[in-house]
């Protein structure tokens, strides 16, 4: 049953094998949906592409139909797989600034390092200034720390919030992700670019 | 058009096939009962007589000897070494933890060896490990070991040397030089508790 | 044009809900075998930790935030998440060298200079790497492999970052289009 590495308690040189072998899928996935691109990402925020839309949701909802079916099938202990840790404040206060970032910047972390790969190098000034980004908050962290600590909930997943089975919480999470697909194909035809798409 | 509508049907029905599954909890420490089963019968959660003496003469420090027969019973005869906790007790809070531990390999004895396999059993559904069944329980001891049977005539030469072997054992365990005598119960040390399952640690932070 | 995807043959990307899906499988995988999701930022904060151990020992055993990830045997730089970011870079570049996307440019709009570009970048990358320290993760380590595990800070981050990505874009507008 997994997850397999933690439940047999395979040694870390393995794992860290596995976490080789799992990023550079993840690389592969980004960098084949074309998030090597600042100017791809950013069509999200204009309409003109939507990928980041499809990839992001298609992606979600694989992982969150497999999680559930493998859940069922017995083949994973639940219980043992990382649920994020909700700090209300600081995951709502990250969440913006991390969106500041995003248009501005027009990479986030995990697409930055693929660009990065490809030889974009706004993407390299990017990654170091994602360092500086850290450095300063390592530095300054005594201000935040109150309120990086504050309102802690837990391990809280939304399903249990809501009171609603994972099942029933998934699926509407799917009706919702199908319904954006279709507004995201709408909108790449009505604000199309193309003078931009086809350049990327 | 038309791939993305079929595409649409297909991800919102596998959607509404999950949220009609039942809200369960899977425990991996927990084997299903089919695995019990076949730990049962590919006779790896056994240990029989012969190799259980050898242990015991050779002082083998893993094996922790657990008689769950009644106090009667273990006071009459017991063997060597081994501590009683009767079958009715074994699982209450004072004792579990003799079963739920990861220091020592449990050998259980019974009467025979129903009893211990019930035990067993009861103990895999909670997820315990490292418990063996004494085959053939208690009998098997006193009559294999302690009053080995004469083979007969006819009997392979392998059979007249573990008799041979078994006599020995026998002047062991039982004789005047025995380094054990039935009295003697070990000072039951609870053994180090087992790593209980921790969720992952993950996220970026 | 040159570039030719030789796995798609028609569009330079692949077809975006088949990425998704190979993006999924991949994010599954990582649940089955280890139980933890994906992510990019808390690689990067071991190299910060890391560099700033080397640099300044003292400081980083007095500061609350780099002594926390300082306290194990081993160096941060030994973690889960540093070989996975290893590996999203060997994967990007596998992936660019097989659809042919292996050049050095800096990517920009007609209406910026690279320079401005390389500035924008810059900043955008300074809030992203302190908003994922506050917001515990990036768009994968919390927005993306947090949603997949139902988790409301997953859901909570993405909402917020794109939203806020969103409610900004008009003022960014020349910066893209």
């Amino acid at each position: 049953m997994g997850p397999i590495i933690p439940v047999n308690e395979i040694s870390t040189e393995i794992n860290f094998l596995i976490a080789f072998l799992i990023g550079l899928g993840f690389g592969f996935a980004l960098e084949q949906a074309g998030f090597s691109s600042s100017r791809k990402l950013a069509g999200m925020f204009y309409g003109y592409d939507t990928t980041v839309l499809k990839v992001f949701f298609t992606a979600a909802i694989t992982a969150m139909l497999g999680l559930l079916f493998l859940n069922y099938f017995e083949m994973i202990d639940m219980s043992i797989v990382y649920v994020n840790e909700y700090y209300i404040n600081s995951a709502i206060i990250g969440g913006i600034i991390m969106g500041a970032g995003f248009i501005i910047g027009g990479f986030c972390p995990g697409t930055s390092v693929c660009a990065a790969a490809i030889g974009k190098k706004d993407a390299w000034w990017f990654l170091l200034g994602s360092f500086l980004g850290i450095v300063l908050f390592g530095e300054t962290y005594s201000l935040w720390e109150g309120f990086y600590l504050k309102n802690y909930l837990g391990n809280l997943k939304l399903s249990t919030y809501l009171n609603l089975s994972d099942g029933v919480f998934a699926f509407l999470v799917i009706v919702a992700a199908v319904l954006m697909f279709w507004v995201g194909e709408l909108a790449e035809k009505k604000f199309a670019r193309n003078d931009i798409t086809k350049e990327l | 058009m038309n791939t993305r509508i079929i595409l649409s049907v297909v991800v919102i029905a596998l959607g509404a096939i999950s949220a009609m599954f039942p809200s369960k909890v899977n425990n991996a420490l927990v084997p299903t009962e089919e695995e019990i089963q076949w730990e049962l019968r590919s006779g790896a959660s056994f240990i029989n007589v012969d190799e259980l003496a050898e242990s015991l003469i050779n002082k083998d420090p893993s094996y922790f000897l657990i008689d769950i027969r009644d106090v009667k019973a273990y006071e009459q005869s017991a063997i060597p070494n081994s501590i009683n906790i009767p079958f009715d007790s074994l699982f209450s809070e004072n004792w579990i933890g003799y079963l739920d531990q990861n220091a020592n390999r449990n050998i259980l004895i019974s009467t025979d060896e129903l009893r211990a396999r019930e035990v067993f059993e009861l103990a895999r559904r909670k997820g315990f490990k490292n418990n063996y069944i004494l085959a053939g329980g208690f009998k098997a001891w006193e009559n294999t070991i302690i009053n080995p049977p004469h083979p007969s005539v006819t009997a392979p030469e392998t059979e007249l040397i573990l008799y041979q072997k078994r006599l020995a054992s026998s002047q062991f365990f039982t004789g005047k030089t025995a380094v054990f005598s039935n009295s003697t119960t070990k000072k039951p040390v609870l053994p180090i508790k087992r790593k209980k399952k921790k969720a992952v640690q993950g996220g970026c932070s | 044009m040159a570039h030719q995807n030789y796995i798609t043959h028609h569009s330079k990307y692949m077809n975006p809900y088949l990425a998704g899906i190979l993006l999924g499988f991949v994010l599954l995988a990582a649940f089955y075998l280890t139980g933890r999701g994906l992510g990019a930022s808390g690689a990067m904060k071991s190299a910060v930790v890391t560099t700033v151990a080397v640099i300044s020992p003292d400081h980083a055993e007095n500061s609350g935030f780099y002594s926390k990830y300082l306290s194990g045997e081993n160096s941060p730089m030994h973690s889960w998440l540093v070989f996975q970011v290893l590996g999203v870079f060997v994967g990007g570049l596998l992936s660019g060298a097989f659809s042919g996307r292996l050049k050095l440019t800096t990517e920009h709009s007609p209406n910026i200079s690279s320079r401005k570009r390389i500035y924008l970048a810059l900043i955008g990358g300074a809030l992203f790497g302190f908003g994922s320290q506050l917001g515990r993760g990036c768009t994968s380590g919390a927005a993306l492999s947090g949603m997949a595990t139902l988790s409301v800070a997953g859901f909570v981050t993405m909402v917020a970052i794109f939203g806020t990505a969103f409610a900004l874009a008009y003022f960014f507008r020349k910066n893209w289009i």
